[in-house]
């Protein structure tokens, strides 16, 4: 616990320590891991385990995996947790208005909604969904890793519903404190924060 | 050559459809409770321009683009959408347009329409649409007039032909649409009941070879698309058709007779999209069926099937720089597709290389901001088949061999 307020207090992006922060910090991050078990495996030179790793970490999807050039940099060991939670604090997590009733939903109806293809919540309360700028790392990052698809993907699909009048893009707020603004004072809105822009004016929807 | 123009049925159809859009929009603001008048996120203004530099070393596309090369390819439109209940959207947009010597430059009526959703959740939705609509064909017809949106600087020729976009641009009608999702899938579909827009000239020059004595109508014709698509995008996969019924009406002195044109094409079109690249390929028949009174089809051919594919690759560097390059390739007719027999005929006067169009192109794309762009593009072409008439009126004059360089600079909102 002492490590992790050092780094808190180091490092503005992590998020107060949790315990179980630290289990999904190793999840998100299972590609630094691995990577720095293949690392391992070279300097005390067991290959077969090196290219075993797949067999032991299963098939990697993740997008962002980190570069042998940013590894070769990191010296110190404490530097590497802090790169670690680092990434792990960019994938943004799905807020909503406190009156959108459900409180899990999963990624393909997180993706059709995202893509301004489901218009309503069950209960009939019109969608309203906020974004990020395009280019913006938090919009990125979450768009890959919480809808599992491309940012070039997905607007080119808000596009094609502009200009054949098919459809409206969502609405784009400058920073994630607009975004946290216009979500409270929006009922059936949803948009997406990182854990440290919380609070108790939107809720957290899980993604299944 | 436009005498007519004024007083065509389809130019009063748009000055209707027109109004009926700006009245309704008005009428609506006026009648909604105020919340949703003054409700900016219901309301929607979006638009686009574009500026294109074309130089060709042999003949003419868009303007005269031999020497020193031709300025006359711009694109003005602008529209906006308006939620009016969450199951209805009210959506148009005005389309000023410059190409070469295609088309008239009137601000024209892209679409207008009512768009009612009337079932929907979770797994699916369905809905009708009235008034004018983009014609879903392909993957690119419906947003061909945004330079955003089109893969390159010219959309694939082979598929996207210039010289007939009226009849393939929009229609007025009706179209019920709808949208299946299960897990990662979404399946699409769009039926369309609607009467095609021939008021211009160059629908004529393109399907009867020039502008005859007579006058072309639309009649209730039929569109259809579907469309499977897996994981947002990642897989596309499309087949879309149409059955389009035109009639000709023969002028006073007009040596043709009366009859049905029946103008039936069949797009395949798969897609592939990674982080980094996009694999487009589309493959078309078309079907030509001309009545049999009218004698303005080249070689008294009363049947043309007409054949297109092009395979394209689009490469993004970083977010700002994207490279492409694309293979495209036309048939006017697969019974004729060296144009032989047509040249032999015709004395030379068609010269056999206007049946057939092989083009290679590589492009580059700039995108310096999320609202400008710019292009630039790289055609060799090997033969004439989409080659615009209204550019090159003597087509004894063409060449088979040529190159085209455009550069595009596109900025919206």
């Amino acid at each position: 616990m002492k490590l992790c307020k050092w780094l808190h207090a180091h490092y503005s992006r992590t998020p107060p320590c949790r315990p179980q922060a630290w289990c999904e910090a190793i999840a998100v991050n299972s590609e630094w891991i691995r990577h720095l078990f293949i690392r391992a495996c070279h300097l005390i030179r067991i290959r077969y385990l090196a290219k075993q790793n797949d067999f032991l970490f299963g098939r990697s999807i993740k997008v962002q995996t980190p570069g042998r050039s940013i590894a070769r940099h990191i010296k110190h060991p404490l530097a590497i947790f802090a790169l670690l939670i680092s990434t792990y604090s960019y994938a943004a997590d799905v807020i909503v208005n406190p009156s959108v009733s459900q409180s899990t939903i999963s990624q393909n109806t997180l993706r059709a909604i995202f893509g301004m293809r489901i218009l309503q919540w069950p209960d009939g309360e019109p969608i309203t969904v906020f974004i990020l700028p395009p280019k913006n790392p938090v919009h990125e990052n979450f768009i890959k890793e919480r809808l599992g698809i491309f940012p070039h993907q997905l607007e080119r699909n808000w596009d094609l519903l502009v200009f054949s009048g098919t459809g409206q893009p969502p609405i784009s707020v400058r920073s994630e404190n607009e975004m946290r603004k216009r979500i409270a004072e929006t009922p059936g809105a949803i948009g997406y924060l990182l854990r440290k822009n919380f609070d108790e004016s939107v809720r957290l929807l899980q993604v299944q | 050559m436009r005498a007519y123009d004024c007083c065509r049925y389809s130019n009063f159809f748009d000055l209707y459809l027109l109004h009926t859009l700006f009245f309704g929009l008005v009428i609506g603001i006026c009648v909604a409770p105020p919340a949703w008048a003054v409700d900016a996120q219901k309301i929607q203004v979006h638009g686009f321009a574009s500026q294109a530099y074309t130089l060709t070393n042999k003949n003419n596309f868009f303007g005269e683009s031999t020497g020193k090369g031709s300025l006359e390819a711009t694109e003005l439109g602008i529209n906006t959408s308006w939620r009016a209940l969450p199951e209805v959207q009210l959506s148009g947009q005005l389309l000023w347009r410059k190409a070469g010597n295609i088309g008239n430059e009137k601000i024209q009526l892209d679409y207008g329409f009512v768009d009612y959703r009337f079932f929907s959740n979770e797994q699916h939705h369905h809905g009708v649409r009235f008034g004018r609509i983009k014609n879903p064909l392909g993957l690119y017809n419906d947003t061909r007039d945004v330079a955003f949106i089109r893969p390159g600087v010219i959309l694939p020729q082979s598929i996207y032909f210039e010289r007939t976009r009226d009849l393939a641009l929009s229609s007025d009608g009706g179209e019920l649409y709808g949208e299946l999702r299960f897990s990662a899938n979404t399946l699409g579909w769009e039926l369309m009941i609607a009467q095609p827009r021939t008021h211009d000239v160059d629908t004529e020059i393109a399907l009867l070879g020039a502008d005859r004595l007579g006058n072309l109508q639309g009649d209730a014709s039929f569109i259809g698309r579907l469309i499977y698509d897996y994981y947002g995008g990642r897989v596309r996969l499309a087949i879309s058709s149409a059955r389009l019924n035109l009639e000709y009406q023969p002028g006073s002195g007009d040596p043709s007779g009366s009859g049905a044109i029946r103008f039936t094409p069949v797009i395949f079109s798969g897609q592939f999209n990674s982080e980094k690249w996009t694999l487009t390929s589309e493959y078309a028949r078309r079907h030509f069926l001309f009545g049999d009174n009218i004698i303005y089809v080249p070689l008294t051919l009363k049947k043309i099937t007409g054949q297109s594919y092009y395979l394209q690759g689009s490469y993004r560097l970083t977010d700002k720089w994207g490279l492409m390059i694309r293979y495209d390739v036309a048939y006017q007719n697969i019974d004729d597709k060296t144009g032989g027999k047509l040249e032999a005929q015709t004395a030379g006067t068609l010269p056999g290389y206007s049946q057939f169009s092989k083009d290679w192109t590589i492009g580059a794309r700039w995108q310096p901001s999320p609202a400008w762009m710019v292009r630039a593009e790289q055609h060799w072409i090997n033969g004439t088949a989409w080659l615009p008439f209204q550019d090159n009126p003597d087509r004894t004059k063409t060449y088979q061999h040529w190159r085209l360089f455009t550069v595009l600079v596109s900025y919206r909102f």
